[in-house]
């Protein structure tokens, strides 16, 4: 105990925390947060690079923000989903806005055993329903879609206060107006199609440094299918249907004249 | 052999208010408890409540004069079928506790008899007034509820809970411990002395001894002359010399002191519960709010499990209806995902319907029924969090959306053998935890992506959303126009199947962008254009 105290004290900060191991837990602006519990593997590693605790954050709410339904934002979720159901953990789907497609799922790998829908028309019920979901903490990860007419921000603060028991992540997927309101999802994500079957995925809200430029993610495709055509390509030379074909269909019915006259 | 005997002195006042008093006073609607109310036969008032008893009306006064001393009083006819139908649910709700349960008062033995079997499958008598009651034979159930003291811990709640009031008489003779129950006048048996006479039988006599003799049913007609030679009180009675007795009072009322002694065996026929259950409860007040109607139903519900685990099982599904005043009544069907017998989870359930139900009037009975039952071993507590409890609460929750959303919005998916996109998926409904497959077996291979009939090797990639209905694309330039011009980037896959039933398709489907890189599945139909029926989710 014969440490000159009153030296260390008189140390510039920046030195100090280079050596103190307790000054580990002070969170700088630029640091993702450390205090993330788990987080479920998103299966993109330039999208787990950007979210604090490299992956779907599970305990709390993720927004997703798309315009409409089918810009790729269950493909962005795909990965994800496949190890939660091949672990044998049940995924919710709270009122889907159409209809999941059982043999698109199955093709990415998705068991559909474990897979749960729930619909809900009314939008007083559906709300109830996250809720209730949320509370009993006994999904493997919960996909929802709410009415944003009705959405108030408490309903929100109610869902985040009742996540914090979830085991897995929790996908709430919203519209696009709702970026400019405020939200207590500590993570939200704006989706926009690109080109190439490709995600434009912009962080609005993380626990982390704010983020500008948003992330370009290849979306999953599934194994058994044939590929798209890069849609550049097609705009550069204007390619007609005829051409497009990757398999011609049989030519007994006189469809094709009519067909090759697109483009 | 330990007998509790349960006398309900008030039991028809108890079958009315059980169903209101629930609510402090000042926030409950005038009309229901706050009156004074009390049961009367023709001349005489039977009981009353405590604002009648306040109000000056005593039982035993003329129905005449509580209508001049409280002219608001509210005098409901005795109904000795009433009390019966509580009886029998009662001794439903507390064959939870022991088998062997009878209805109160005995029959008393007519003569010296030897004894013989229980004659089984009583039905409850027609009490007389003041004179209902059961009769429990516990000796066998001590040990599965640790002891008389919680046995009757437990008992004593659950009367309360159900919102019955019961003089309690613990002997080890049945008609020992009736006579015990009824002695209203005297102090009631505690605890403390209920336990210290079950484990020394001998101390009967001593704690009978100070019972008034005008409990005995012989004793009633000869009370007069009882009281002329001073014999005051059953111990009185049983000093006289045994020959004079039988001869003044006759042999019965020897009998009855030898029964209730131990002198003499009583056989009790024990009451058997019903395959079906049903019950109802009358409430006095119209109703047209679902926390009372909540409350009321809850006292349904304690009965209706003190019912399931006397059968040892747990319930499916049941049925509460609701009666108006004007005729068609409102049915609310519970159901469960698994078989229970919680009444926290039964009301849990029965809250979110009654939540959300719009009363059309007000409501005068309500009936619970239950239709399905199987039988149920209660799980074993798990140390850990276990794969089997979140199972269970998965069960919980799914169930509790059923119940609110409606049976049919909880779902899965299946695949289906079918080239046709819309035939080749199935949604099914999730009746029970089974249906969503194999939760529970550990190590079972996921579906392989090979198993799948419809997307082949070469087949354009399935949208993850799939329209309801394909929806009609109107055409500009010869091409699909959804907001802007649709670009084809892969296709077309002709599918052109279904000729063996009514819905043959012949479409070629592509898959299409707009221009904001969205992607679509869409279609083209002989004749009919252009369709989209697909988003890529």
């Amino acid at each position: 105990m014969t440490s000159p105290a009153p030296l260390t004290a008189l140390q510039p900060p920046a030195h100090r925390s280079a050596h103190n191991p307790a000054l580990k837990h002070v969170w700088r602006a630029s640091q993702m947060s450390a205090n993330q519990p788990q987080a479920q593997d998103s299966g993109f590693e330039s999208l787990n690079a950007q979210l604090p605790g490299a992956g779907w954050p599970t305990g709390m709410l993720t927004e997703l923000i798309t315009r409409h339904a089918g810009v790729g934002e269950l493909r962005l979720l795909v990965p994800a989903l496949r190890q939660l159901t091949q672990a044998r953990k049940v995924v919710i789907l709270l009122a889907p806005p159409l209809i999941p497609y059982a043999p698109a799922l199955a093709s990415f790998g998705i068991d559909l055993d474990y897979l749960i829908i729930i619909q809900a028309n009314n939008a007083a019920d559906r709300l109830w329903a996250v809720e209730q979901t949320l509370k009993s903490a006994s999904f493997g990860a919960l996909l929802a879609w709410l009415p944003e007419k009705r959405t108030r921000p408490e309903h929100l603060r109610r869902m985040q206060l009742a996540a914090q028991t979830a085991t897995g992540p929790v996908f709430l997927f919203r519209e696009l107006n709702a970026q400019f309101n405020t939200s207590p999802a500590p993570l939200r994500l704006l989706l926009l199609p690109r080109p190439d079957e490709q995600l434009s995925v912009q962080i609005l809200k993380r626990r982390g440094p704010v983020m500008a430029t948003p992330i370009m993610l290849p979306l999953p495709r599934p194994t058994a299918s044939i590929g798209l055509k890069s849609s550049l390509l097609q705009a550069e030379k204007g390619i007609t249907l005829s051409t497009v074909h990757s398999r011609q269909p049989s030519t007994t019915h006189r469809e094709d004249e009519q067909l090759s006259l697109l483009g | 052999m330990l007998w509790i005997a349960l006398h309900l002195p008030r039991l028809s006042l108890d079958i009315i208010e059980r169903a209101h008093n629930h609510t402090p006073s000042h926030t409950q609607p005038p009309g229901l408890t706050d009156k004074p109310l009390a049961i009367c036969n023709h001349l005489q008032v039977l009981s009353v409540n405590q604002q009648a008893l306040n109000a000056g009306v005593s039982p035993g006064s003329r129905r005449a004069s509580a209508q001049a001393l409280v002219p608001e009083i509210e005098l409901i006819a005795y109904d000795p079928t009433r009390e019966q139908q509580a009886l029998a649910t009662l001794a439903c709700w507390v064959l939870q506790f022991t088998p062997s349960v009878g209805f109160a008062p005995a029959p008393l033995p007519e003569k010296k008899t030897l004894p013989r079997a229980n004659p089984a499958g009583a039905t409850p008598p027609l009490p007389e007034p003041g004179q209902a009651g059961l009769l429990l034979e516990v000796a066998a159930s001590l040990k599965l509820f640790g002891g008389l003291k919680n046995l009757l811990t437990e008992l004593n709640q659950g009367l309360q809970d159900l919102g019955y009031y019961a003089h309690l008489g613990i002997a080890s003779t049945c008609h020992g411990a009736w006579l015990l129950a009824q002695n209203q006048a005297g102090r009631n048996q505690t605890t403390c002395e209920a336990v210290e006479l079950a484990e020394n039988p001998d101390l009967l006599a001593q704690r009978l001894a100070p019972l008034p003799v005008t409990l005995l049913t012989h004793a009633i007609k000869h009370q007069n002359a009882l009281r002329a030679i001073g014999a005051h009180t059953l111990g009185d009675l049983i000093e006289l010399p045994r020959a004079g007795i039988a001869h003044r009072f006759g042999k019965k009322l020897l009998l009855e002191v030898d029964a209730a002694l131990g002198g003499q065996p009583q056989p009790v026929a024990y009451y058997q519960a019903p395959e079906q259950f049903a019950a109802k409860l009358e409430l006095m007040a119209d109703v047209d709010r679902t926390e009372p109607l909540l409350y009321a139903a809850r006292k349904l519900i304690l009965e209706l499990t003190g019912w399931l685990t006397a059968r040892q099982s747990g319930v499916r599904s049941f049925d509460l209806l609701l009666q108006h005043n004007t005729p068609p009544q409102t049915s609310l069907s519970v159901r469960l995902t698994n078989a229970s017998r919680d009444p926290e989870r039964l009301t849990g359930l029965l809250r979110e319907r009654l939540n959300v139900l719009q009363l059309r009037t007000s409501v005068h009975t309500l009936h619970l029924q239950c239709a399905r039952i199987q039988s149920l071993v209660p799980a074993s507590q798990s140390l850990f969090d276990s794969k089997a409890s979140t199972h269970e609460s998965l069960g919980r929750l799914l169930e509790h959306l059923q119940n609110r959303l409606g049976r049919e919005q909880v779902q899965r998916l299946y695949l289906a053998q079918d080239h046709r996109p819309e035939a080749a998926y199935q949604i099914k409904v999730i009746d029970k935890l089974e249906d969503l497959g194999r939760i529970d077996t550990a190590n079972a291979a996921p579906s392989s992506p090979d198993e799948l009939f419809c997307t082949s090797t070469g087949s354009l990639p399935r949208p993850l959303w799939l329209l309801r209905n394909p929806s009609p694309l109107s055409e500009r330039n010869n091409r699909p126009w959804l907001n802007s011009t649709l670009s084809v980037l892969a296709g077309p896959e002709r599918i052109e199947t279904g000729w063996w039933d009514t819905r043959l398709i012949q479409r070629d489907y592509f898959v299409a962008e707009d221009d904001t890189n969205t992607l679509y599945w869409i279609f083209r139909e002989r004749r009919r254009g252009w369709f989209v029926h697909g988003r890529f989710g």
